[in-house]
């Protein structure tokens, strides 16, 4: 069952979304009403999705953007940019601040996550810098297909 | 005679097929034009069939053929062994998907440019796996994910008698796969597949006397205990490479045309949008086949469906999306 904190600062009400969203999910009965312009949705712990919990998503998230508020999905897990590059409605107008970029130690094998803006990887041409293994310090390079994980900056 | 023919002027698929062949234990021939197929065809319909479909114009040129020669709906052309080789996905195989005879699809292996091209070893794994899916193919029925294995599989069977037991099964699969060393990203893939290969075969196969989907306007999230037909069996193999999944009903209420049509959509093209209010329209399965290796429809009409997927552990996730692919469909009435 997922979790959601919320919390109100000012005209923003920043969401963050723990756990994995299936059928039990009910966005509308676990958020409730939105009451403020801006929405920022903190995605970090969301590990899965399957095509119901999308059905779910896109359903509330389309309501929410239908009612012009502004949305933003901030620390988007890998789990959820696949749905953003798989599905071209996924985001509902939101727009994607930034996301967690796979690494895998060339050495070792370790999988690392890096956060990126999303504007900063468009600056620098989808060319993700290597880093060092926190694990054995060998270089961990991008673990994926860059024209199809950053799909979603290129629409 | 039972034999593999193939009609292609990519010497790579030749290089392919020939031992694919060897390891199946059938002869190979070379058919060199569909003219000349269709005459071998006549003679053995009992041939696997291996054809390139890599542009429309290959594949009408050949269906033109078929059609004059044969008969598109001849029961000399049994699709269950008929094996389409392309460098493309389904999705930009339109020509394939909406094919009268579609039976298979396997893409070229190394076609997809992700890393190197695949080395010695990867080759011959895959020619493996393409000659056991050739002696399935080769035999009467498709059914028994334990044959596209060789005998040093592993394989546990879980019966699923409620609904609500998916959820544990995903998340001990996920941890399984963890265990035994897949990467997270891929573990987290395999699982998504399984939920949504579970969750289809409780709401939507099984279909009443009339032919309608008993559960198509039911929650996904309602608790049913399954009646005895209900139940599905749900089997994970693995053999240190490559894991198996499979699920089996008992309606066998598969519709080949809709699953081929759910499978071309590209939910990234503004044409498909994906509809909240439509519930089993077809996004989950169309997933599973983005992210999987091989995916294997097997259905006997109004008795069974087995659904089969496979997967090669890699040591990364760029490695994992590079894997051989392949679809299978096996029909019988």
């Amino acid at each position: 069952m997922i979790q959601v904190h919320k919390e109100v600062k000012g005209d923003i009400l920043a969401i963050k979304i723990v756990g994995s969203i299936e059928e039990n999910v009910d966005f509308a009965g676990i958020i409730g009403n939105i009451t403020v312009p801006n929405v920022y949705v903190y995605l970090k712990e969301v590990p899965r999705m399957n095509s119901v919990g999308v059905k779910s998503w896109v359903k509330y998230f389309q309501s929410i953007a239908a009612k012009g508020v502004n949305l933003k999905f901030l620390e988007c897990s890998t789990a959820i940019v696949e749905q953003i590059n798989l599905i071209s409605n996924f985001t509902c107008g939101a727009k994607i601040e930034s996301i967690y970029v796979p690494f895998c130690c060339t050495s070792c094998g370790t999988e690392l996550l890096g956060l990126f803006k999303s504007d900063d990887i468009k600056k620098i041409n989808l060319a993700i810098p290597d880093l060092k293994c926190s694990k054995c310090g060998g270089k961990a390079t991008f673990d994926d297909i860059p024209e199809e994980y950053f799909g979603f900056l290129m629409r | 005679m039972m034999r593999i023919i193939l009609l292609s002027e990519k010497p790579e698929d030749r290089a392919f097929f020939e031992p694919v062949a060897r390891l199946a234990n059938l002869p190979f021939v070379n058919a060199g034009t569909a003219e000349s197929l269709c005459a071998s065809l006549l003679q053995d319909p009992e041939a696997l069939l291996v054809v390139d479909v890599s542009t429309e114009q290959i594949y009408k040129k050949f269906e033109t053929v078929v059609a004059e020669k044969v008969g598109l709906y001849s029961d000399t052309v049994n699709v269950n062994r008929m094996f389409f080789v392309a460098g493309e996905d389904l999705q930009t195989l339109n020509y394939v998907a909406e094919s009268d005879l579609f039976g298979h699809l396997i893409m070229r292996p190394g076609s997809r440019e992700v890393s190197a091209a695949p080395d010695q070893r990867t080759i011959a794994e895959d020619q493996a796996r393409t000659s056991r899916l050739f002696s399935v193919a080769a035999s009467d029925r498709g059914f028994g994910v334990e044959r596209y294995f060789g005998p040093n599989v592993k394989i546990q069977e879980i019966m699923v008698t409620k609904a609500s037991q998916k959820k544990t099964i995903v998340e001990s699969l996920k941890m399984k796969l963890l265990e035994v060393g897949f990467h997270s990203r891929a573990a987290t893939s395999i699982a998504t597949a399984a939920d949504e290969i579970i969750m289809n075969a409780i709401f939507d196969a099984p279909t009443d006397d009339t032919g309608r989907v008993m559960y198509a306007q039911t929650a996904r999230s309602t608790e049913m205990e399954l009646s005895e037909r209900a139940r599905v069996s749900f089997k994970i193999m693995f053999d240190g490479t490559v894991l198996g999944l499979s699920v089996l009903d008992q309606y066998g209420s598969l519709d080949k045309k809709k699953l081929l049509g759910h499978l071309a959509k590209s939910y990234q093209n503004d044409q498909f949008k994906v509809k909240a209010s439509v519930a089993g329209a077809g996004l989950g399965i169309a997933n599973v086949f983005n992210t999987c290796g091989g995916m294997v429809f097997c259905c006997e009409m109004g008795v069974k469906t087995e659904v089969m997927l496979f997967y090669r552990k890699a040591k990364s996730y760029k490695e994992f999306k590079d894997q051989f692919r392949f679809l299978s469909t096996f029909m019988y009435l």
